[in-house]
């Protein structure tokens, strides 16, 4: 927060807000402010709780350039330099969380159990949209342990407020918590969480992308940040927590017992329907002194929303690493088109129809399988992050004959307005698209699949003449 | 004093919380729907497109389904 602040990328709301529509409409407007996402906002008097004592901030990831201020870098540093940097990099790096007592954990300084715990006391909680159920945490970590396995996750999922002691979690099956809600349903037992909000940076760019079951996501983050995330004891539950969160919610999740949630406005810019979730009952909250809550507003993106930027990062990241194994000569993935529902892939093809092949891979891996119902895959020379370059090779590189592949009867994303079969039986169905741009290798005698590099002089000639026309770069 | 859902209609309605500063806000839940709304917002304005039909709810997916284990 500091960071952002230096860098007049933080908007202080001193004035009091009604917690709607107030909070909701800053959050979503702080999206639309600025091409390529605004300053994170952070309400500091909210009707209700006393001056100062609770306050909101939502929009932290919310730019490329809040991210990478965040990373210590440029704020104009380029996606993929930001991707590659640090996410693809130490992909593999694990530095392992450091323990801290829980006397000297910031996470700690205020400790809520039994009867005590109110969720509405500790947390400033809102409603984003009108149509919302009701208020939604939309940023929370969720740490959750796999009761027959054993491993740990962080994951981000909507948590909806249900009333002061109880929240409602959206656990989709093919989510690695979901994986352990699962376990937990074949084991009859409850399942153990607690949700973070207010962390470092990276945790939650870690937590909301599709790492492998099994990950250490607190190393992996740890790893990334070239720094040991803290972690302490939870107070109620079995489980590590941030020890350096603004907030600590703990709980436990009953198997088998569901109750009405949602709608909630979602990522992909429309509501999702009522729907049967698991509920939370909460045993503890704990929070620092002072404490703000970190929130955020899925929406359609202009051209970006928070949850673009949040997630996209560790999905292009992830998804790389998963076909660059199989297929060498991929060069960069991006995903970062909502939640990866839409990827571009750039590569050199080792050899004739391998662009499709490696599109297949991608829609094969456990986030592609779900989410991914477009793959576009363009030459190595195509930058897969600017959408002109993109357009620009599927205008001239695109033999529809040979470049489309229409995948029937694939998994669906149940929040992709356009899986909904809107009172049909079949509910939930997806076709898949590839759309392979690769020009084939031409025979050396073919000169019109030689692709035209600009003389060698033309980079140095750019420089000049950026110096000549008062050093403005072009606009992208 | 118990406001009726702005969803469904129903009046079987709880008080959630009240606001840490008293008398600025109550927050209420459908005991039907499930629906949650703060008393402060105006009425008229929510959930224009949800009412929480019958067939609506009757429709609501269990996510993850429940099963209950063998034995
Ligand atoms: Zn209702």
């Amino acid at each position: 927060m500091k960071t952002l602040d230096e860098h007049d990328r933080l908007v202080r709301i001193e004035d009091e807000v009604a917690l709607e529509p107030d909070v909701g409409a800053l959050s979503r407007a702080s999206n639309l402010v600025e091409q390529g996402g605004g300053p994170a906002i952070l309400t500091e008097d909210l009707r209700g709780y006393p001056t100062g004592e609770r306050r909101i901030i939502t929009n932290v990831h919310g730019s490329w350039r809040n991210i990478n201020l965040a990373f210590g870098l440029d704020p104009e540093t380029s996606t993929e330099e930001l991707i590659f940097g640090p996410f693809v990099d130490r992909r593999d790096e694990r530095v392992e969380p450091e323990y801290v007592e829980p006397s000297d954990a910031p996470a700690k300084q205020n400790v809520v159990t039994g009867d005590d715990v109110s969720l509405t006391d500790a947390i400033p909680l809102y409603r984003n949209n009108l149509e919302d159920g009701g208020p939604y945490i939309t940023k929370g970590v969720v740490v959750s342990k796999d009761p027959i396995e054993g491993w740990e996750n962080l994951g981000i999922y909507r948590i909806q407020l249900k009333d002061d002691e109880t929240l409602k979690v959206q656990l989709f099956p093919f989510h690695n918590s979901g994986r352990h809600f699962s376990h937990a349903m074949e084991a009859g037992e409850p399942l153990e969480v607690a949700v973070l909000m207010g962390l470092d940076p990276v945790t939650p760019i870690v937590a909301s992308s599709p790492n492998e079951p099994g990950t250490d996501d607190y190393a992996m983050a740890g790893g990334i940040m070239q720094e040991s995330v803290p972690v302490t004891d939870g107070e109620t539950v079995d489980l590590p927590v941030h020890a350096n969160a603004e907030y600590v919610i703990e709980g436990t999740i009953d198997p088998y017992h569901r109750e009405y949630e949602g709608p909630m406005g979602e990522f992909t810019g429309t509501y999702s329907e009522i729907k049967r979730l698991p509920e939370m009952d909460v045993s503890a909250i704990t929070y620092r002194d002072d404490p703000i809550f970190e929130n955020l507003i899925p929406a359609k993106p202009a051209p970006f929303g928070e949850v673009e930027y949040l997630a996209g990062i560790n999905t292009s990241a992830t998804l790389y690493s998963q076909i660059k194994d199989d297929f060498p000569g991929v060069k960069s993935v991006n995903a970062t088109s909502p939640h990866g529902l839409m990827a571009v892939v750039s590569m050199r093809p080792g050899s004739e129809g391998e662009g499709k092949t490696a599109a297949m891979d991608l829609m094969s891996t456990p986030h592609g399988s779900t989410y991914t119902k477009l793959v576009i895959v363009v030459d190595e020379d195509i930058d897969p992050f600017n959408w002109q370059e993109i357009v620009w090779s599927l205008s001239t590189r695109l033999h529809p004959g040979r470049g489309l592949t229409h995948i029937e009867n694939a998994p669906a994303l149940a929040l992709d307005p356009a899986a909904l079969s809107f009172g049909r039986d079949d509910r939930y169905d997806m076709d898949k698209m590839i759309i392979d741009t690769t020009l084939p290798s031409p025979p050396a005698d073919d000169f019109q699949g030689i692709v035209l590099d600009p003389r060698p002089e033309v980079d140095e000639y750019v420089e000049t003449l950026r110096e000549m026309i008062g050093g403005q770069e072009g606009e992208n | 004093m118990a406001e009726d859902c702005p969803r469904c209609g129903v009046t079987d309605t709880e008080v959630v919380a009240t606001s840490p500063v008293e008398d600025v806000w109550t927050l209420y839940r459908c005991d039907r729907c499930e629906f949650v709304w703060r008393d402060t917002e105006d009425r008229e304005e929510l959930t224009p497109h949800f009412d929480a039909s019958d067939e609506e709810l009757a429709n609501a997916d269990a996510v993850p389904p429940v099963e209950y284990p063998e034995d």
